[in-house]
């Protein structure tokens, strides 16, 4: 069975195509338009030492534009009536490729199954205006993908002491190489009776076929991992702590550190979404892998920890560790690890030196700040108590005012 | 006071018109020698140095300049001099340190620490300067921490040392949430034990501050630091601290 991978990333290998050769899929990677011919062979260094270094291959590399300069294999098989899966880890670059997937749709025989699958977290609205054109043509499953993915890098320092991080995307014979966890998952929502494309997939090791919300799950994902993880990196940052992995005792302390916060969003989350499994493991796994991978803090904060605009940095503060206090209020939590969170973000966004250098410095603009602040009041609405998020408001809005004289 | 003079001097006027200039010794013009102090060390202009401080420096000069016109002498007093104390205080910490931006970050620091200490102001600087020198479990003081560089330390030390106020009870909450790692880590942090190692780390940490690392690090030193050194493989530096301990002792 085939299945088009557009968007061979990190993650696009990490975990896309890992679990698609798992389940013995033919893969046909898609990348960049005029990338050029990529190697077949790419590599997998796992981070656990006794899996270590593996190399995989899938069937066909293509940078094609345009369907028709597909491999003829490939066209052909399009345009048969064998089943069709398509996935995407495209992020925004999914606006490059509406025309090239609609076409593939577009060349695909009435009555035969095509599934596309959006490896993203929160999918471009593109997928649904490809939805809409196409209406009828293919099914398209929302999914949730887990898994840290990383470019294996080094780190040194500049003459100003900062830290440049150097990425090594590729090996002597210029195979890429993503440093993956064993740790993931990929939770797709499928419609019954299950497609034969999505029964073929589920023989993978991390993939799990749910029906109907998969809200649940993202929600289980955004606050547990990605929250939680960003909770520890905000903790590594006070700590000056900027590589990772971390020695087996720092490991077990920021499991510890994570303890009290994971009790509580396992509660929103058992409250909220009782249809979920109760899996003991899923946040500890999760919280071991984030301090076993070789990586940098920076890779959680650096996007969006900048002085001159932090909205990106407080809307994700909002929808992976706001939402889930307040899930955690109403199902009748205490709150106070996350009131804890809140202290720290307060802390480190004080803290001037622990932001990250902007590649092209920017002044700080005092109608950003004011749109901060409205968003911070947000992410303390409906579960911290008036006198501690008023506390926690005027100290960010007095430190953020420090800022522009230093 | 003391600066560039082509930059504006708002206080000028009132230097001159309440008399700060007969009397050296009036608590006016202490207050304006210690913000002129301030101002070379941080290298900010007046407004914003006052800025900074919470204050104005027209409102500094009405305070030291003419007090009798206030209805209440007492409380002008003291209200005075909890501000040369406030004044003396940073101007005490922010001078321990070598470079414009760390005593930049301590005067805002040192500013949030006053502003949320809770309880009766006249009685806040004498808390936080207790609060500075109090060593717990036979560990580094905030003040040693602040000798060192660890500036954000320091002063989340001394909003725990301080047990009341808006400033105690956030520093209370990260320090739970923290509290798992803090028999890991060092008084110096891996991203500072890394800029020690640079050949420019003076630069990159100021003269007096890397030498006092450096001290801090030699052997015998501080177990936990020479730790956290080894285990980052700083060897190397590990055995320059020695290396300029032994020639400055």
């Amino acid at each position: 069975m085939l299945c088009l991978h557009l968007g061979p990333g990190r993650l696009g290998l990490g975990l896309i195509a890992e679990e698609l050769d798992q389940s013995h899929f033919s893969v046909c990677l898609i990348g960049s338009p005029g990338t050029g011919r990529e190697p077949r062979e790419y590599g997998l260094a796992f981070t656990d030492p006794d899996i270590g270094l593996e190399y995989r291959i899938v069937d066909e590399y293509s940078d094609a534009a345009t369907v028709s300069e597909l491999p003829s294999r490939i066209l052909s098989e399009i345009g048969s009536t064998a089943p069709l899966l398509i996935t995407c880890a495209l992020a925004a670059q999914i606006t490059t490729r509406m025309e090239f997937l609609a076409d593939v749709i577009d060349r695909r025989l009435a009555g035969s199954e095509t599934v596309l699958v959006a490896c993203e977290n929160e999918p471009h609205d593109a997928y649904r205006e490809l939805a809409r054109r196409c209406a009828g043509k293919f099914v398209t499953c929302p999914c949730i993908v887990d898994r840290i993915c990383a470019w294996p890098s080094t780190v040194t320092i500049d003459e100003n002491g900062e830290t440049i991080v150097i990425e090594h995307r590729r090996d002597d014979e210029n195979r890429r190489v993503v440093l993956v966890h064993p740790v993931g998952e990929w939770v797709i929502a499928a419609p019954q009776p299950i497609p034969a494309t999505l029964m073929q997939l589920q023989r993978a090791p991390l993939v799990q076929i749910t029906h109907g919300e998969i809200t649940g799950y993202e929600n289980r994902k955004l606050w547990s991992v990605n929250g939680v993880h960003m909770v520890l990196a905000l903790v590594a940052r006070l700590e000056g702590i900027r590589q990772l992995p971390l020695i087996e005792p720092y490991q077990q302390a920021f499991l510890q550190t994570a303890m009290p916060l994971m009790a509580q969003i396992t509660a929103a989350i058992e409250d909220q979404y009782p249809d979920i499994p109760h899996d003991p493991d899923y946040m500890p796994d999760r919280i071991r892998a984030f301090a076993q991978a070789p990586d940098t803090t920076a890779r959680i904060l650096e996007q969006t920890l900048k002085r001159s605009d932090l909205r990106a940095f407080m809307g994700r503060l909002n929808r992976r560790i706001g939402n889930a206090a307040r899930a955690a209020h109403k199902a009748g939590q205490s709150c106070e690890p996350f009131y804890e969170a809140m202290t720290l973000v307060v802390d480190v966004l004080s803290s001037r030196p622990l932001y990250y250098r902007e590649t092209e410095p920017k002044p700080i603009d005092d109608l950003i700040d004011q749109e901060v602040l409205v968003m911070f009041a947000a992410t303390l609405a409906d579960w911290l108590d008036g006198p501690r998020a008023q506390d926690l408001q005027a100290t960010l809005g007095r430190a953020l005012n420090a800022h522009r004289s230093l | 006071m003391i600066g560039d003079p082509s930059q504006p001097r708002p206080s000028e006027d009132a230097i001159v018109e309440y008399g700060v200039l007969r009397n050296l010794r009036s608590d006016a013009a202490q207050a304006l020698l210690l913000l002129g102090e301030l101002r070379s060390l941080t290298g900010w202009d007046d407004d914003t140095l006052c800025a900074q401080l919470g204050c104005h420096p027209e409102t500094w000069m009405v305070v030291g300049g003419r007090a009798n016109t206030y209805k209440d002498k007492d409380k002008d007093k003291t209200d005075l001099d909890h501000s040369l104390r406030f004044l003396k205080l940073i101007r005490e910490v922010t001078g321990r340190l070598d470079l414009t931006r760390h005593r930049r970050e301590v005067v805002n620091a040192a500013f949030t620490a006053c502003a949320d200490a809770g309880g009766v102001v006249p009685e806040r600087v004498p808390r936080i300067l207790a609060a500075l020198e109090e060593r717990s479990d036979g560990d580094l003081t905030p003040s040693e921490l602040l000798n060192l560089g660890e500036i954000g330390k320091a002063w989340r030390q001394v909003a725990l040392n301080m047990r009341s106020g808006r400033a105690y009870e956030r520093s209370t909450a990260t320090a739970k949430l923290t509290a798992p790692l803090q028999s890991h880590t060092a008084h110096l942090s891996p991203e500072r034990l890394t800029l020690l190692a640079q050949p420019n780390a003076e630069d990159l940490l100021g003269s007096r501050v890397a030498v006092s690392m450096r001290k801090h690090l030699s052997a015998p030193g501080c177990a936990k630091c020479r730790r956290v050194a080894q285990e980052m493989g700083l060897t190397e530096l590990l055995r320059t601290a020695d290396l300029h301990q032994a020639a400055a002792a």
